[in-house]
């Protein structure tokens, strides 16, 4: 086994885990932790998956860092949106949806 | 959590971990190769470095919506942190019960301030031909600007001053008024010409670098803290 | 400058233009920057209408981004479908825009709304950076910018319930993102290369594929938010400002849907069973009843709208089972294509008028929208002109469409689409006269304040072109067959 497609299970095990915890937690940051690890998980499968038995690409590497800029953007904007929610009401999970 | 919902999230995260080690694990030898493409077109792309020649050359119209997601999530922090109406008192003075007002941060802040800048700027540099490029020299920046405001250097509310605004903008401003100006010369949108690439790619993640640090800044700056009463 | 050079150049102007629009508006952010704002919509519109123009004359346009090749590098590309995307949205952005413009400054108003422009034109590029895409990778990152600036433009509108419905929306928004860049991450390994035309040619029927475009499709369905993921659009659609609830419902739930077409139609079609879109299709189906019930139950206005819009949904999804595991795909596309550019112009009408009707009645409930009729004939009449189409009447768009996806059902013997489509014209005409006969009840008070006469001509005009592309219908599905990626449909 190479050790890419080490990396790109090691990603799936992250990406399961992660899908599992997001599913579980209602608390939002939880959720948002769940997530970024969902996203982690997800780069690796790519860099890693994608130079599996090949010379090494600087095309799923160059993806990885566009991902990344992306997800800390979006962790970002979730963060602010969950302060304020939270400053807001004092909860940390949403309402059910015929409160709104 | 109750009984059913742990269950199902146990199942579910099983049966991720099959379907994507099962795809994994059966991935055949794929028929395309493009690092070949790419080794060829390097000499033309004006830099040594291949990620960066990905970034900013073969894939930069990626790089160019990525600055703009970055710049989108900046504006929304910001329209969040207006006040209502309501609540007409202090304009924008986010207080920071997170500022941690010991000797040690703070000369240690001072301390990192040059070494940090200079470690950004050689980060910057050596994207040319190394690991390194806008994005993490941004990076950079931005922790430096989070020590300093953590360390109780009250620099005012965020983006309030005219300077700071244009810097925040200047990055995507300069990356698309460089795009567009291709066009105007009857270029294809992006298409940097082979002996200029170089300086161009060199001054576009320049100003990358200085947006992308307030950028990333202004996102942790946003934030209101616990206690922050002006809501 | 031969004609074909110019109309690939207005490929990148298509959105590069919104772009900079979008920086000018945040230099100055400003409530009503009208100076600003019209120059950006008159571009807009021209240079969409202009790439319509040189599609339907051209045929498929492409740019090629940096001059690199595809798939080395990435291209832009104009189809029927692209191109006529790219003008509805500008001409629906400039309509909810001037609505937006015509709106009196309210002293109550949060501050953060003088951010809506920069967000506006933002989630203008992003649609048109997604309906000109060619690229897996490239559509996720225009998927993102969209993601985020709809996001942004639910939460600055400063309502109590915003923040939440912005919440749900953005988790439902990332989620689905992740499971598209997985299925995209292992195409990629799978086959070496990003472009949408070379992953069509190549596409193999291994476990790795199957698997990407399951992950591709349960995250695209959930951004389209299909039955059962749904959840998170009436929230998100019913809570935000009037032109936003119109942009969101018309447009951008039908990037992803966009998205998903071509993908299925590129990579999938060889590989994907029938008894998968079937599958896809009873979803819709159940979309199709689960909004409509929603819908006539509902008792805040604009929460009607957005489950019409969930039901409404549910006809793509239906239409596209019949594209891909039917008998008759000419039909199935003319009437999916048909039914995006309808429900888009009816959907935004309905909105805008819904938001006219709230502001006279000064309340967002069905029943306090008693005695309108008398006073607010315009908005009602717009409101009752793109119920019309929704409904499936005659002449409208909504009705061509429902009436060629039937024919479809029928050439292709899947009679329970028949069923489907012809229950919900029910349960769609059950809600629109909950509202119509609402509005003609007695009113108690004669309290209506009043609203701007723009907003009555924009809600008006939109729902008169859902009726009119109905009726002049075969000019546009003319264009909107010209690089159509199905077997046995003729430009």
């Amino acid at each position: 086994m190479s050790a890419e497609l080490w990396y790109a299970l090691v990603g799936v095990v992250l990406v399961a885990a992660a899908f599992g915890a997001f599913m579980a937690h209602t608390h939002l940051l939880r959720r948002l932790l769940a997530f970024n690890i969902m996203g982690t998980g997800c780069f690796l499968i790519l860099v890693g998956l994608a130079q599996h038995k090949r010379a090494p690409d600087p095309i799923p590497q160059a993806l990885v860092l566009t991902g990344i800029v992306v997800a800390v953007a979006s962790t970002a904007l979730a963060l602010i949106l969950f302060r304020r929610w939270f400053a807001a009401t004092g909860r940390t999970t949403l309402p059910e949806e015929d409160d709104v | 959590m109750n009984r059913a919902r742990a269950y199902a999230s146990v199942a579910l995260s099983v049966g991720m971990a099959v379907m994507l080690g099962s795809a994994v694990l059966t991935r055949e030898f794929p028929p395309f190769d493009l690092a070949v493409d790419l080794a060829e077109g390097i000499p033309r792309s004006g830099v040594a470095h291949p990620i960066t020649a990905v970034l900013l050359q073969f894939r930069s119209y990626d790089t160019l919506l990525e600055i703009a997601v970055l710049l989108v999530a900046v504006v929304v922090a910001l329209a969040l942190r207006d006040p209502t109406p309501a609540d007409e008192s202090s304009p924008e003075s986010v207080i920071l019960d997170s500022v941690i007002n010991t000797p040690v941060l703070t000369s240690l802040t001072m301390t990192l301030l040059p070494l940090m800048t200079m470690t950004a700027v050689y980060l910057l540099w050596a994207g040319a031909f190394q690991p390194g490029g806008a994005f993490q020299a941004g990076a950079v920046l931005a922790a430096l600007g989070v020590l300093w405001r953590v360390s109780g250097r009250r620099t005012g509310p965020f983006a309030a001053n005219r300077w700071s605004h244009v810097a925040l903008l200047a990055g995507f401003a300069g990356f698309l008024a460089a795009a567009t100006t291709t066009l105007l010369f009857g270029r294809p949108l992006l298409a940097w010409p082979s002996s200029y690439a170089g300086v161009i790619i060199v001054a576009i993640e320049t100003v990358l670098t200085v947006s992308i640090g307030i950028s990333l800044l202004g996102l942790f700056a946003s934030a209101p803290a616990p206690g922050d009463e002006r809501v | 400058m031969t004609e074909a050079f110019v109309g690939a150049s207005l490929l990148p102007l298509a959105i590069v233009v919104p772009l900079v629009w979008a920086v000018l508006a945040l230099v100055r952010p400003r409530r009503r920057p009208t100076f600003l704002v019209l120059p950006g919509l008159v571009s807009w519109v021209t240079i969409c209408a202009g790439l319509w123009w040189y599609t339907s004359r051209l045929g498929v346009l492409t740019h090629v981004l940096g001059a690199w090749p595809e798939p080395l590098g990435i291209a832009l590309r104009a189809d029927g479908l692209g191109s006529t995307m790219a003008l509805l949205t500008s001409v629906i952005g400039s309509a909810c825009a001037l609505y937006r413009l015509w709106t009196p400054i309210d002293a109550d108003a949060s501050e953060a709304q003088r951010w809506f422009w920069p967000l506006f034109f933002m989630l203008g590029a992003a649609l048109n950076a997604v309906w000109l895409a060619a690229d897996l990778f490239n559509m996720y990152v225009g998927l993102e910018l969209l993601g985020l600036s709809a996001v942004g433009l639910v939460a600055i509108s400063g309502r109590a319930n915003a923040l939440a419905a912005a919440l749900r929306y953005l988790f439902a928004a990332l989620l689905g993102s992740l499971a598209y860049l997985l299925g995209v991450a292992l195409l990629y390994a799978a086959y070496g290369s990003l472009a949408l035309s070379s992953l069509a040619a190549l596409a193999a029927p291994d476990t790795i594929t199957y698997v990407a475009l399951a992950l591709i499709t349960a995250g695209l369905c959930l951004k389209t938010a299909l039955f059962p993921l749904h959840a998170w659009l009436p929230p998100a659609h019913g809570v935000s400002l009037t032109p936003v609830s119109a942009l969101l419902s018309a447009l951008v739930v039908k990037a992803s849907f966009v998205m998903l077409l071509r993908i299925m139609v590129g990579v999938g079609v060889t590989i994907i069973s029938p008894s998968l879109a079937q599958g896809l299709g009873a979803l819709g189906a159940g979309a199709i009843v689960w909004g409509g019930w929603q819908a006539l139950r509902h008792a805040e206005l604009k929460m009607l709208v957005a489950h019409s819009t969930v039901a409404q949904l549910g006809y793509l999804f239906v239409g596209m089972a019949l594209l891909l595991s039917g008998s008759a795909p000419e039909l199935a596309w003319d009437g999916l294509m048909l039914q995006l550019v309808a429900h888009a112009l009816a959907k935004s009408a309905m909105f805008l008028a819904s938001g006219t009707l709230i502001a006279a009645v000064g309340s967002s409930r069905v029943t306090d929208l008693s005695g309108v009729s008398r006073h607010m004939p315009l908005a009602l009449f717009a409101f009752g002109l793109s119920g019309v189409s929704l409904m499936g009447l005659p002449p409208s768009g909504g009705f061509s469409a429902k009436w060629l996806l039937l024919q479809s059902a029928l050439a292709s013997g899947q009679w329970h689409w028949a069923v489907a489509l012809i229950g919900g014209g029910a349960l769609t005409a059950g809600y629109v006269f909950r509202v119509l006969s609402a509005s003609f009840k007695q009113g108690t008070g004669d309290k209506f304040d009043r609203t701007p006469l723009g907003w009555d001509l924009v809600s008006l005009l939109l729902a008169a072109g859902a009726i009119v592309v109905g009726v002049v219908a075969t000019g546009p599905l003319a264009v909107l067959r010209i690089g159509a990626p199905v077997a046995g449909v003729t430009p």
